[in-house]
């Protein structure tokens, strides 16, 4: 309950505060959303299955978002950002997939 | 996965130790491991060493910092996504209300040119009138006017209407598809030139198309996905207004090649294409073409 409040507090906050973004940061937005989703559904189904762990939670979180980020920049420097990106989204997408079905067998048996 | 014979069992990789999974390659375990395996690994840890109470405290913590850190962040991807959007669609807006405000000024500017055009020609005419010389460079200046394409003129003559194929629908959305400028029931701005080259053939006297009157110096040409008549876009279904002998126009029109190209489009891709004969049509005045290179022989400029 307490991480729910948590998360809505974050959401506020940005909706009331709206954070100004550094331009340079700016292209890494959309991957730290993903990488930030993997975790929450990550976490939320190890939840679940009554296995979750601040320690993993907060490292992969903290994790993806850097390896997101840090693919995104190097495939910039590249010159294959775009196509590195969408490795990155295609790969969280899966695991964010597979978690939400997981967590919906969790919640409606089905 | 890895299928092994032994004693007639196959065995998945799911029964294999951590080692000989990772041969199993990465897409499998991409597909098939969504949780993250250090989850498990934890699971292992905190009962081979619980943690203390300190630990947990500071583990909720960092569990609840960071949940706000996410929700601060979606927060944010939120409110940029949906300030960039309106931000393009007023772009878009703006552009396309500049686009029409320059077509009705091109407009306005044409009227004044043909309305003080008209004024000179009077006054022309008045300054002329006096002299057998003078009604005489009249005369021929009506005439070369006329034949300029530089007044509105009226006469019987053809309507011919051509548009593009239309009626085909999404199976999905219901919606129009989007234009295709390579679908076969599109009309091409060749095809405009030919029906106006075989309504000229026929003997037309003035062609206009879509309130376009054609000059001698006029071009039919395509830009992008639309169809450009001296530099303005006309949009299906295109009306072609020729004056002429209505009758043989027509006979002579319904013969050519394009009329009966156009017969097989309308049969073949559901095009539309019709002729309509009219006793009294008008066509407008065409621009004035200015001669930048050009100058009449025996003129000096």
């Amino acid at each position: 309950m307490i991480a729910v409040a948590a998360l809505i507090i974050g959401l506020v906050l940005g909706l009331v505060l709206q954070p100004t973004v550094p331009v340079v940061l700016q292209p890494y937005l959309p991957i730290a959303v993903v990488a930030a989703l993997d975790a929450v559904f990550g976490g939320l189904r190890a939840n679940l299955d009554g296995i979750f762990d601040d320690r993993v939670f907060v490292i992969s979180f903290v994790a993806n978002v850097l390896v997101a980020a840090m693919i995104v920049f190097l495939g910039d420097q590249l010159g294959v950002g775009g196509q590195l990106s969408t490795g990155v989204v295609v790969v969280l997408g899966i695991r964010i997939f597979g978690n939400v079905a997981a967590i919906r067998r969790h919640l409606f048996r089905a | 996965m890895v299928r092994s014979r032994r004693g007639g069992r196959t065995l998945s990789d799911r029964s294999l130790t951590p080692k000989q999974r990772t041969t199993s390659g990465l897409l499998t375990e991409l597909l098939e491991q969504h949780l993250d395996p250090a989850y498990e690994v934890a699971v292992r840890r905190r009962k081979a060493d619980p943690p203390s109470r300190r630990e947990l405290r500071a583990g909720v913590l960092a569990r609840n910092l960071v949940l706000l850190v996410i929700g601060t962040l979606l927060a944010t991807a939120f409110i940029r996504a949906s300030a960039d959007a309106p931000q393009a669609a007023r772009t878009r807006a703006a552009l396309a209300a500049d686009a029409r405000d320059q077509a009705a000024l091109t407009d306005r500017l044409q009227r004044d040119a043909v309305g003080l055009r008209g004024r000179v020609s009077a006054e022309r005419a008045k300054a002329l009138a006096g002299s057998a010389a003078g009604s005489q460079a009249q005369a021929r200046l009506d005439a070369l006017e006329v034949a300029a394409g530089l007044v509105p003129l009226r006469g019987p003559g053809l309507i011919v209407t051509v548009g593009d194929a239309g009626g085909k629908k999404d199976p999905v959305t219901g919606d129009a598809p989007p234009a295709d400028p390579n679908d076969a029931g599109r009309i091409q701005d060749r095809d405009l030139a030919e029906i106006v080259n075989a309504l000229w053939a026929a003997g037309a006297e003035a062609i206009s198309v879509d309130g376009q009157r054609l000059s001698p110096a006029s071009t039919i040409r395509a830009a992008g996905q639309a169809i450009l008549v001296d530099f303005r876009p006309v949009s299906s279904p295109y009306e072609v207004r020729a004056i002429g002998h209505s009758g043989r126009m027509q006979a002579l029109f319904t013969e050519s090649r394009i009329a009966r190209d156009f017969t097989t489009f309308v049969q073949l891709y559901g095009m539309q294409f019709t002729t309509r004969r009219t006793s009294a049509i008008t066509v407008p005045a065409a621009p004035a073409t200015s001669l930048r290179f050009a100058s009449p022989r025996g003129v000096t400029r």
